[in-house]
């Protein structure tokens, strides 16, 4: 069974068609990234997956659960997290008190307990910052923050939207290095990137998505050696 | 002195009580509530039919029915109205400005059916529903109504504190005030909390509608507009949605108007007021507390 | 053209028609009630009232009030034969409170014939439409509208209503001699002109003219809820007496305020403040309190023509009289006044017959024998009423 398996999907804001007959599926444990241009539709097909917009048409089903259309509320109540583009913490709130909104819909305290002590033991640095305002934290240490947060739900499946975007080199490899972590720590995930070779690092299969359509998938390998791809994501012109 | 001191407490614990309902919609929901001095109205509206129609009910009982009207008043507006404009515009300064507006519909039909139950005349609410007392303690004098009354927004105020520091749902507003799409994201149900929200808020001005009508003996459709532009005051000074801040705020135009009313010109307090929210505009436009829990 | 409107919305036009049934009904029903068959019908042309009052909004009680009175003094007048011979007509219209919708109607008035215009209560309302009548030269009589610059307005303007002013030596008189209190507070509101000069000039003169002093004046915005400073001020000189110049709900909350403070001593006010408060307190507080007005509802009153409308009009209702009443009442005592002092029933007649009326000295009416008049403005003395149990009662000693 799949972690997440999506058919048809479809979505419109207004008369624009962000996302069109999208099919995709990620595998439990494995990384899937999708990988496209500003503006091809990525963070649309998230927000669908989340629940955020409703998508115009298709079926989203999520460890056999069909959650199609489900409020957002509700879909993060079913272990799906997703850690939005420009981190989106709560920056008046304390990283402490970000953290546990991370866990608001885990009403086992010690499992609370439990997950805050594995996040604090991953991102050292909240443990140090715990009590101020999370928006003192640099882009970096905000990231680490979103990831924490996000763990805090005790998710099985992480959907992550640009986790690299306006980090420098050294801190993206720090962010990558993260994924492998958590990847390894059992969870599904489906990141969305434009820094393809990043992503490529740590994902096993690669979608690429264009205008809201997917014109290419498969083992990373594969997608990342395809010459349109090495044209447009990677820099690589064929003479080189 | 003392006299004054007791008299700017007991005020500026109805301030506090009104102020926070305000405070807190306006900060978690960018609800900017103009018809909140109207619930309150209701609140003592309520208190006046109840003793009218059912002689001798008990106080308490009153108070609970008041508080819950005016909890489903503010309810039913964020169902039937501040919801509806959220789906129908993402656009937050069209949703901000349409609320607005939508409130001070609300307020006047509010104020145009309660007219109509006390034929726009002013209203003494009967004696019998809590019978006032006054005691005299070392020359001060002091009603049992200003006791409950500073008892009770003291209270209240602690645990309206605690609630949005400590409290998970108050937690979760103040993640939905920052980001109402990531807090849906971590598995808040706006929806209900704002709804929850809107409940309390118009729950607390009810409270304080029945407290303020026992204490002045009248109730009048119109009663709760002077006290919105105080509660203006009270949240510029204190900056939007902070509690403790708001509470100091209250109490301390509450001892400035009793002061200047004491001591000076006594209609001068609502000049007083006024200059002191430009003074603040100007000067301090994010009030006192810079640590104020939603937009950082 | 016509065929095609005529094709094009028959619910709509089915509704306008139901529409214009209704109108039509309600014009046949108001003009029944309005124009009751009066028994032997005399040879007069007949002479058209418009009464613009306000019914609904905020000082609907007032208009409720003057609309009562004239229904009752227009079936007296005409169970009588009419002024002159002539049947009165009377139109009531609900100016709502609105300066617009007064303005309107006064409009309206003017356009249909109207003879003469009664109107109450609201100054801001007679502010507006003083000019239109003076204009088109139509007689207007005011209830209440106490500001100042109305009657000035011209000679076709006048007030039944005599200024507040003009009750004080009277309410000074009886605190002395009947309360026998020494000193006195005052408290008023600010925004209100006329209750500023009562409380700052009218009434340290009148009651320093008797001997009592002004212990504290203490004032407030009409709007205030809070009223316990100014009940500590209002205290603190330890006053025989506390006088409240302020509006409806601060009346209410200031007397219940005072006496829940222990204070024992008299209580007075204004006119309204029977109708406006003192109904809504409980009768341990409001017994006693005194207030000052043109007119009370009583049979005691030291002239026969108040006396004889009290009786004729509790007989007529069933209720006791109030200042509204009696001013309403005697708005249209000073018209036909005028009709009888002019012999004729046009505008421009009734306009001069009330100038002889009050060159030769008034008439007699609810408010006094005579009602004199200075600068079109009634002028008489007024009463002292004490509240017992619910009611009006003329205060002894007058
Ligand atoms: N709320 C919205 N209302 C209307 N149009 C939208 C909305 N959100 C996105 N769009 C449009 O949908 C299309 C896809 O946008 P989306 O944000 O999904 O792209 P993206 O791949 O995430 O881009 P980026 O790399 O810049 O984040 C774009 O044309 C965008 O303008
Ligand atoms: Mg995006």
């Amino acid at each position: 069974m799949s972690a997440i398996e999506i058919t048809g999907l479809n979505v419109h804001y207004g008369k624009v068609h962000a996302v069109r007959d999208v099919d995709l599926y990620v595998d439990q444990g494995e990384v899937v990234v999708v990988v496209g241009p500003n503006g091809a539709g990525k963070s649309s097909l998230l927000a669908a997956l989340s629940g955020l917009v409703p998508p115009s048409s298709g079926r989203v089903v999520m460890s056999g659960t069909d959650i199609t259309g489900r409020p957002a509320h509700r879909i993060a109540r079913l272990g799906l997290v997703q850690v939005p583009e420009g981190r989106r913490i709560f920056a008046p709130l304390t990283i402490d008190e970000n953290l546990k909104l991370g866990a608001y819909t885990v009403k086992d305290r010690a499992r609370v307990k439990e997950l805050r002590g594995t996040v604090l033991e991953m991102f050292p640095i909240l443990a140090d910052r715990i009590d101020s305002p999370a928006g003192l934290l640099s882009g970096g240490e905000q990231q680490m923050l979103a990831f924490g947060r996000a763990l805090m739900s005790d998710p099985h499946t992480m959907l992550l939207d640009e986790p690299s975007m306006g980090l420098s080199p050294a801190l993206v490899d720090r962010v990558i290095e993260a994924i492998r972590q958590i990847s390894e720590s059992g969870l599904s995930i489906l990141m969305v990137e434009q820094n393809a070779s990043a992503a490529f690092g740590v994902a096993n299969r690669a979608y690429i998505l264009d205008q809201g359509e997917i014109s290419l998938e498969g083992p990373v390998g594969e997608v990342a050696a395809d010459p349109r791809v090495l044209a447009a994501f990677l820099g690589v012109t064929e003479e080189d | 002195m003392l006299q004054y001191l007791v008299n700017g407490l007991s005020l500026g614990a109805i301030y506090a009580l009104f102020s926070l309902g305000l405070s807190i919609s306006w900060a978690g929901l960018n609800i900017l509530n103009l018809a909140h001095g109207t619930v309150f109205m209701v609140g003592a509206l309520t208190a006046w039919l109840l003793s009218e129609q059912l002689p001798g009910v008990p106080f308490l009982l009153v108070l609970v029915i008041a508080m819950v009207i005016c909890g489903l008043i503010g309810l039913a507006m964020e169902l039937v109205v501040f919801r509806q404009i959220r789906r129908r515009t993402s656009d937050g300064n069209q949703q901000t400005l349409t609320t607005v507006i939508a409130t001070v519909a609300t307020s006047s039909l509010l104020i145009a059916i309660a007219e109509q139950f006390t034929g726009g005349q002013p209203q003494g609410l009967s004696q019998d529903l809590f019978v006032v007392s006054g005691y005299t303690v070392f020359g001060i004098r002091i009603t049992n109504i200003q006791i409950a009354i500073i008892v009770i927004a003291a209270v209240l105020s602690f645990a309206v504190a605690w609630f949005i520091k400590r409290g998970r749902q108050g937690q979760a507003l103040r993640a939905l005030s920052v980001d109402r799409d990531m807090a849906k994201l971590v598995g808040v149900s706006a929806d209900r909390l704002s709804a929850l929200t809107m409940f309390g808020a118009g729950a607390m001005a009810g409270l304080a509608g029945v407290l303020l009508a026992v204490q002045i003996n009248a109730v009048e459709a119109h009663m709760g507009e002077a006290l919105l532009f105080k509660a203006f005051a009270i949240i510029i000074i204190a900056g939007v949605g902070s509690i403790g801040a708001t509470v100091a705020a209250a109490v301390a135009l509450a001892l400035v108007e009793t002061f200047v009313a004491a001591y000076w010109v006594s209609d001068l307090r609502d000049v007083v007021v006024f200059a002191l929210i430009i003074l603040f505009l100007l000067v301090r436009p994010q009030g006192i507390s810079s640590k104020g829990w939603q937009r950082a | 053209m016509k065929q095609r409107s005529s094709t094009k919305a028959p619910a709509r036009r089915r509704a306008l028609g139901i529409l214009g049934l209704g109108v039509a009904t309600a014009l046949i029903v108001s003009g029944c009630s309005a124009d009751p068959a009066a028994p032997g019908s005399s040879a007069g042309a007949g002479i058209k009232i418009t009464v613009l009052a306000d019914i609904t909004g905020k000082a609907a009680f007032f208009g409720t009030a003057i609309e009562e009175a004239s229904k009752y003094t227009v079936d007296e007048l005409n169970a009588k034969g009419g002024i002159n011979g002539n049947q009165i007509t009377l139109t009531v219209k609900d100016t709502a409170s609105s300066a617009a919708t007064a303005s309107s109607l006064m409009n309206d008035a003017i356009l249909d014939n109207t003879d003469a215009v009664i109107f109450g209560v609201l100054s801001e309302e007679a502010l507006a439409i003083a000019p239109l009548a003076q204009d088109a030269g139509i007689p207007m009589i005011n209830v209440q509208a106490a500001a100042d610059g109305i009657t000035e307005t011209g000679d076709a303007i006048w007030r039944i209503t005599p200024p507040q002013g003009n009750f004080y030596p009277k309410l000074a008189e009886y605190v002395s001699k009947q309360l026998k209190a020494k000193t006195a507070a005052v408290f008023y509101v600010t925004d209100n002109a006329p209750s500023v000069t009562l409380a700052t000039e009218v009434m340290p003169k009148a009651f320093g003219d008797v001997g009592i002093s002004i212990t504290d004046s203490v004032s407030s915005s009409s709007t205030e809820t809070d009223l316990t400073t100014a009940v500590s001020r209002l205290l603190a000189g330890h006053p025989d007496y506390i006088q409240t110049q302020a509006i409806g709900a601060q009346n209410i909350a200031l007397i219940t305020q005072l006496r829940r403070a222990g204070f024992t001593g008299g209580i007075g006010g204004g006119t309204s403040l029977g109708a406006n408060a003192l109904a809504a307190l409980s009768p341990d507080q409001s017994n006693g309190i005194v207030y000052y007005s043109s007119f009370v509802g009583s049979d005691q009153l030291p002239y026969a023509s108040g006396n004889d409308f009290t009786k004729a009009y509790e007989a007529a209702t069933g209720k006791q009289p109030t200042t509204f009443n009696a001013e309403t009442y005697d708005a249209f005592g000073l018209i036909r006044a005028a009709v009888i002092a002019s012999g004729k029933v046009s505008r421009a007649d009734i306009v001069s017959g009330m100038a002889q009326v009050a060159s030769k000295g008034g008439f007699a009416g609810a408010q006094g024998d005579p009602i004199t008049f200075k600068d079109r403005s009634a002028d008489t003395p007024g009463v002292v009423i004490q509240w017992e149990d619910g009611k009006e009662t003329l205060a002894p000693g007058q």
